[in-house]
């Protein structure tokens, strides 16, 4: 058994094991058998950035199609959440969140004064100490910059634009040094199966409280470019590294590396908690990894949008969908995330 | 047994005269369950028991009253509910999210 199988057997197992002690605490009552409300959502403010990431699942910055959401649509949308009870936990990512300038923190405002707590997903470009001052009032779980090599010359040909690594290094220190939990995430290409242990090393420089280690998402502009998917040996040579280096590093860095693409979709199809991607034109989705639009936040009434949600998990479609998953590269044979047209439920 | 003790039953007196703090940073009812985030931001769920007696705590009342309130809903008899309600603050000031002060 190789490292790719021996993993695909663990996250399997866990899988099981989650949904069953799931469905004990739900026959114990302990826990909801149905959510009537979300608990989680993760807000892609804006198609809109200042980079051109070479993997970048949702394509942004490419203009596609314009915002529909505005900022004023994302502080009324949260108002609407509010008022029904609220969310425990919002990610917000685009696109780059931080373009979306006052109204993004109009936006967390309201959703704070509910007691809210967020992740932030950003490539640290525009992050300067005027942004640091606003952020700090807030409650994260994680402050998540984006860093795909120790080296700058990698690191910004990767991401397109000259200087992207110095900026994300220095948002990346600032954000730790100012108590807001630093989540460095990373994507493994074959350029840098080589130098894992380096970026390990840059993060806890930086001050990260986690760093993140993704395979490359089959999806968008990573179609794009082929050439920065792991091969099978590449993926078993990824898989080995890793366990030894979040054994290693164990009491400096708590090191996550991602599960493979059908694992996290299997997972979420038993799940009934965590919900749902609004898009920056108010499309709301089962999950990024996956083409299937569920409702319109601008057109429909987010409670009926989530009585859907659980269903469509299990609907035909979605399950065709995930048994087109390659359990090993992650590539779909029944549609192509962000590539093909959306699917709507 | 440590609960026909002594000791457990001065335990218990002062418990009853003091007052259960809630130190949730949000909380949301979802039918039977309640949804808790505490102050380590860790989300945690609650059965219908522990919900009823963390919306009773309101910061005024005595763990004694709440007995008394929660008894006429429950038809439990009063020894075993108490015991019950000290298992569940023990749990709940574990997780963090109750704090006893005396009146």
């Amino acid at each position: 058994m190789d490292e790719i199988e021996k993993r695909l057997k663990r996250e399997k197992a866990s899988v099981v094991r989650v949904v069953n002690d799931r469905e004990r605490l739900i026959a114990e009552g302990s826990y909801p058998a149905k959510f009537d409300f979300p608990i989680a959502m993760q807000f892609e403010l804006t198609s809109r950035c200042n980079l051109r990431c070479k993997h970048c699942y949702n394509r942004s910055g490419e203009n596609r199609a314009p915002d529909a959401m505005t900022g004023d649509d994302w502080v009324a949308f949260a108002k609407k959440l509010v008022a029904k009870g609220g969310l425990f936990e919002v990610t917000i990512s685009g696109g780059e969140p931080l373009l979306l300038g006052d109204k993004l923190f109009e936006l967390m405002d309201v959703l704070h004064e509910d007691n809210t707590t967020f992740n932030l997903i950003s490539n640290g470009y525009l992050f300067d100490e005027k942004i640091l001052d606003r952020l700090k009032k807030y409650q994260f779980y994680w402050f998540q910059i984006s860093m795909d090599s120790s080296s700058s010359e990698r690191h910004d040909e990767f991401r397109g634009v000259k200087g992207s690594w110095k900026r994300a290094a220095n948002a990346a220190y600032r954000i730790a040094l100012s108590g807001i939990p630093l989540r460095i995430a990373t994507t493994a290409t074959p350029r840098e199966l080589d130098h894992l242990e380096e970026i390990v090393q840059m993060a806890i420089n930086l001050g990260a409280s986690y760093l993140i280690i993704g395979e490359v998402m089959p999806s968008g502009r990573a179609f794009d470019n082929e050439e920065i998917f792991l091969s099978r040996e590449q993926l078993n040579q990824f898989y080995s590294t890793t366990d030894e280096l979040i054994k290693r590093y164990k009491d400096k860095l708590s090191i996550l590396v991602s599960s493979s693409p059908r694992t996290q979709l299997n997972y979420f199809s038993t799940e009934k908690l965590d919900g749902a991607v609004v898009r920056p034109n108010g499309d709301v989705r089962l999950d990024c990894t996956c083409p299937f639009v569920i409702g319109n936040v601008l057109r429909d009434d987010v409670e009926d949008i989530w009585a859907k949600y659980a269903d469509c998990w299990q609907s035909p479609l979605v399950k065709k969908f995930i048994e087109s998953c390659d359990p090993i590269s992650g590539k779909n044979s029944f549609a192509e995330n962000y590539n093909g047209a959306d699917i709507y439920l | 047994m440590y609960r026909d003790s002594e000791s457990y039953a001065v335990v218990k007196e002062i418990l009853l005269e003091s007052v259960p703090h809630v130190e949730a940073v949000k909380t949301r009812e979802e039918g039977d369950i309640l949804i808790v985030v505490g102050n380590d931001k860790r989300l945690l769920f609650f059965n219908e028991v522990a919900k009823d007696f963390l919306l009773l705590c309101d910061g005024q009342r005595r763990l004694q009253e709440i007995v008394d309130t929660l008894g006429e809903i429950y038809d439990v008899e009063k020894n075993q509910l108490i015991d019950d309600l000290i298992d569940t603050i023990q749990d709940l000031q574990y997780k963090r999210i109750l704090r006893m002060e005396a009146a």
